[in-house]
């Protein structure tokens, strides 16, 4: 459930990024279409602040 | 549910709860170092919101009645000298320069930095004025709030047991002069709830740098859920930090990340519900995204009049920070902020301590002179509790060169606002400024006052925590002043 999650929200952020603000992207993604990339890194940021990640079992 | 309480039980549901609840937490100790880089720092300890789907910052009625529904809690760091600004003592100096008289050492009297019997008095370098309809006397330190000297109740008899700054500032900010104790405008968030769902209810704003540690008690909850934790502002720049969006971010955007985040962390929460600072953090998050909206308009101040930046000493270089801090008080009062804690830093005057002093006036005097007259106008002061006290006093004797050392045996405050008929003085010292003898009130009295104003019983306002009911007041607060401040004199 959690990775259909993850899957639904990077389609979703990759239609509504605004592609013109992404101007700098992080090392590593220049090879997927900017949209994907986006979205990408905005799931990795989410990731890195949900709870369970902060508050390790 | 406590663990630790005689003939409790409860289910353990992950390793980590475990570590947490049992051999007192030890295991946690190496995750709370690495958390201690977060903005919420409390107890492992502490008990849930017993009800996770409640909102604890929701509005609850007071236990009784009162006009007070808003504090404006004024520190002043290091200690103001209760002889040079509010506690009038021409017997010191007639007697500037001579020895203690034996009758006022004592063994149980203990300085930071100097021995009593060693040093000599010190009469007050600063002129005193009676002021008002009630000739309350008050020192040209005050000079533009003695304008309100007849809203301002003093109390000259303020005492407590810790005569260094860590200890002290606990006592005043949090009852205990141990770490780890919620602040009182977390109590009071505990205790009323929030008027405004999208601001915090609990902001503070220091003039100065604090300790992060020592900032962190000052507002912290302590064993309280993490959720009633004060939120600090800067006074200059960019006053909420990382509140504006990121320019390639919409808010839409942030509205799609934020549901996903909240959705997983719920589903992480329902397994863990005792653990606070989960349910905290899953508010703050909702809270944050409606200050986007919310906080820029709070702190923009330019389309305040310029007879209002005027009143606030916004004109003024000494005077502009501290003025910009008491006019966004005003706004936040005006917004339903329940608690805001203004800290004035740097009156630890143990070299020149006039000289001190008269700087930390030139900052503060007006602005808060300018925030009284401001609440006043306003109809605000009626239904806002204005505190304005450091941890303690310091001493009639000299320190070094004409300077004062930590004295917290007697020392002064003054409260306004919230239905207190001013122009009184409660308690006094003697003759010496040395130590309070009449209608002595500790800590926890004047605790158990500001609670009282705002409609709280100090004995009723509890939170269960290892093993007992804890109070802001702990077992004290028993010379309650509320009502004799609220009759007319």
């Amino acid at each position: 459930m959690e990775k259909q999650e993850a899957l639904e929200l990077l389609s979703t952020q990759a239609r509504r990024i605004k592609k013109e603000k992404w101007t700098e992207l992080p090392p590593g993604l220049e090879e997927l279409p900017l949209p994907q990339a986006a979205a990408l890194t905005e799931l990795c940021l989410a990731l890195f602040n949900l709870n369970e990640f902060l508050y390790i079992d | 549910m406590n663990p630790f309480c005689c003939h409790r039980y409860e289910k353990v549901n992950s390793r980590r709860e475990f570590l947490a609840k049992w051999a007192f937490g030890f295991g946690t100790l190496p995750v709370i170092h690495l958390l201690s880089r977060e903005s919420v720092l409390e107890t492992v300890f502490a008990e849930a919101t017993k009800n996770s789907a409640a909102n604890p910052l929701a509005p609850k009625p007071p236990h009784f009645p009162a006009k007070g529904k808003n504090v404006v809690f004024i520190y002043l760091q290091g200690g103001a000298s209760h002889v040079d600004t509010l506690d009038p003592k021409p017997v010191l100096s007639r007697y500037d320069g001579q020895g203690l008289p034996d009758s006022f050492t004592s063994n149980d009297l203990n300085f930071s930095n100097i021995a009593a019997e060693e040093s000599k008095l010190m009469g007050s370098e600063i002129p005193f004025r009676k002021h008002g309809k009630s000739g309350l006397e008050i020192s040209d330190l005050l000079k533009n709030v003695s304008e309100y000297a007849d809203d301002l109740a003093v109390v000259r008899s303020c005492y407590h047991e810790s005569f260094v700054h860590a200890n002290a500032a606990n006592y005043l900010c949090t009852g205990s002069p141990l770490t780890g104790h919620p602040s009182v405008g977390s109590w009071v968030l505990y205790g009323l709830g929030s008027e405004n769902d999208n601001l915090p209810a609990f902001m503070a704003m220091t003039d100065g740098t604090l300790s992060g540690r020592t900032n962190k008690n000052h507002i912290g909850p302590g064993f309280l859920p993490a959720i009633y934790q004060g939120t600090q502002l800067k006074p200059e720049g960019t006053l909420i930090k990382d509140l504006n969006l990121p320019g390639e971010i919409s808010l839409d955007d942030q509205r799609a990340l934020l549901d996903w985040i909240q959705k997983s962390n719920e589903r992480h929460s329902e397994s863990r519900p005792d653990d606070t600072r989960l349910a905290a953090r899953i508010a703050n998050y909702e809270l944050a995204f409606r200050m986007q909206t919310a906080a820029p308009e709070l702190v923009d101040i330019s389309q305040e009049p310029e007879h209002i930046r005027q009143m606030y000493g916004l004109d003024n270089e000494k005077s502009a920070k501290f003025g910009r801090m008491c006019l966004l008080t005003r706004r936040m009062v005006e917004r339903g902020v329940r608690f805001v804690q203004l800290i004035s830093t740097d009156w630890d005057g143990h070299e020149q301590c006039a000289q001190n002093h008269w700087e930390n006036s030139r900052k503060t005097d007006k602005p808060i002179a300018g925030l009284l007259g401001d609440l006043k106008q306003r109809g605000l002061l009626e239904s806002t509790l204005v505190v304005y006290i450091g941890e303690f006093g310091r001493t009639p004797f000299v320190q070094g060169t004409r300077g004062r050392d930590h004295h917290p045996y007697g020392f002064s405050c003054w409260l306004a606002g919230a239905g207190i008929q001013g122009g009184k003085v409660i308690g006094a010292t003697d003759d010496l400024g040395m130590r309070a003898v009449e209608d002595k009130v500790h800590v926890h009295d004047l605790h158990a006052t500001m609670l009282s104003l705002l409609g709280l019983d100090h004995r009723g306002q509890t939170f269960f925590f290892q093993g007992r009911d804890r109070r802001l007041t702990d077992v004290g607060g028993d010379n309650d002043l509320s009502q004799r401040l609220l009759q007319a004199s």
